[in-house]
C-alpha cells in the first residue's frame, strides 16, 4: 500500500555521517501542502470550486509526471497519462472516501491509467531501460581504478578530488542548479522518475517502489545510476581544477 | 577466518554501494566493512561526500526546475473541470 508522502519520510533512522562529520542525507523535503486538509479540498472540488481544482493540479501535477515516467516512454505519453488521470479523478471523485490521503488515491488512479498506456505502448515490462547493457551508469570510469596487475587491484588509481567548499555560494548556486536540472532532464525516464521522487519530492524508498511497481533492489539500482550521472555532471562543474579557470 | 586485507572491499565495489549505504539498506556486516573502508580511504570518502552533495543539490531543485505545469495543460485541465461541473446532476453537499 502506498502511504502518503509525509515530509518526515526523508529522515532515515540513522543517517550516515561522513568522516568530515556532516550528516550525509539532509534534504529538506519540498513542502507542498498548503494547510488545506483533504476533506475540505474534496468538498470544494465536489462543489465545483475551480480555484480548489487549480490548486490541487498545481500541487500534484509535477509528482504525477514523475510517477508516469516510471511507466511510459515518451514525454507525450507522460502528458497523456497525467491528463487522463485528472479526468479519471474527477469522474471518481464522488467515490473518494478519504480512507487514504488524496494524493495516494490520485497516484493509484495514475498507476492504472499508466499501466494501460504502457500496454498500448507495447511496453509490457516496465523499466525496459534497466537492461544489463545500460553500463553508462557507473559513477566513475573504470580506468580510475587499478587493473588486475596493479599493486592494489580495484583500488583507486585516480581518486576523486573534493569539490569546491560551498557549491551553493551565491556565485555558483544558480549555475549549479542548472547543471543538476539539465542532468536530471537528460536521464532515461525510469531513472528520472526514481531520482525526482526520491531526491526532489523526498519520497521514501518504499513509497517509490509502491508507486512504480519496483522491487527495492531495482529501485536502488535506478537511483544509483541516476545519481551517478548527476554526480558526473556536477564533477565537471565543481571540481577545483575546472573551477579555477572559471570566468 | 579472513584477515584484514581480504576483508577490505575494493574501491570499485565501494562506489557501487554508496546509494545502498545512504539508504541504510546494507546488511550489518557489509555496512561495518564499508565503514571500516571509508575510515581508511580518502578517495572513497570523497566519493561518498560527492554523492551526498549530489543528493542535497538535487533536492534544491524546485518543482518548476523539473516539471513545470505549463499554461496550455493548465487551461486544458480547467476546461475539463468546467465540463465536469456542468454535466454533474447538481451541486453535491460536501
Amino acid at each position: 500500500m502506498l502511504t502518503a508522502c509525509r515530509p518526515t519520510g526523508h529522515q532515515a533512522p540513522s543517517a550516515p555521517v561522513s568522516r568530515r562529520g556532516t550528516v550525509l542525507v539532509q534534504n529538506a523535503p519540498v513542502v507542498t501542502t498548503t494547510g488545506i486538509d483533504d476533506a475540505t479540498l474534496v468538498a470544494a472540488l465536489r462543489r465545483g470550486d475551480e480555484r480548489a481544482f487549480a490548486d490541487v493540479v498545481e500541487r500534484f501535477h509535477p509528482t504525477l509526471r514523475r510517477v508516469a515516467r516510471g511507466y511510459v516512454r515518451t514525454d507525450e505519453a507522460v502528458s497523456d497519462v497525467v491528463q487522463e488521470t485528472w479526468i479519471a479523478v474527477l469522474r471518481g471523485l464522488d467515490r473518494f472516501e478519504g480512507r487514504s490521503a488524496l494524493r495516494t488515491w490520485v497516484v493509484s488512479i495514475l498507476m492504472n491509467v499508466a499501466r494501460s498506456h504502457a500496454v498500448k505502448e507495447a511496453r509490457t515490462v516496465p523499466f525496459a531501460s534497466l537492461s544489463p547493457d545500460d553500463a553508462d551508469g557507473t559513477p566513475f570510469d573504470t580506468d580510475r581504478f587499478q587493473g588486475p596487475d596493479g599493486a592494489d587491484p580495484g583500488h583507486w588509481s585516480t581518486p576523486p578530488t573534493s569539490w569546491v567548499e560551498d557549491p551553493e555560494t551565491a556565485l555558483l548556486a544558480g549555475e549549479t542548479r542548472d547543471v543538476v536540472g539539465r542532468a536530471v532532464a537528460a536521464l532515461p525516464q525510469s531513472q528520472r522518475a526514481v531520482i525526482t521522487l526520491r531526491d526532489v519530492d523526498g519520497w521514501t524508498s518504499a513509497e517509490v517502489c509502491a508507486a512504480l511497481g519496483l522491487s527495492e533492489g531495482n529501485q536502488r539500482v535506478l537511483l544509483h545510476r541516476a545519481r551517478a550521472k548527476v554526480r558526473r555532471a556536477l564533477d565537471a562543474h565543481l571540481a577545483p581544477e575546472k573551477g579555477e579557470g572559471r570566468p | 577466518m579472513t584477515d584484514r586485507v581480504e576483508e577490505d572491499l575494493p574501491c570499485a565495489v565501494v562506489v557501487e554501494l554508496i546509494t545502498d549505504y545512504l539508504d541504510d539498506a546494507l546488511p550489518a556486516d557489509q555496512r561495518s566493512r564499508l565503514d571500516a573502508h571509508l575510515a581508511e580511504c580518502d578517495g572513497c570518502s570523497t566519493a561518498l561526500d560527492q554523492f551526498a552533495t549530489t543528493v542535497r543539490l538535487t533536492g534544491r531543485l524546485a518543482v518548476q526546475d523539473v516539471d513545470r505545469l505549463d499554461d496550455a495543460t493548465r487551461e486544458n485541465l480547467l476546461g475539463a473541470f468546467r465540463a465536469w461541473v456542468e454535466q454533474r446532476p447538481g451541486p453535491t453537499a460536501g
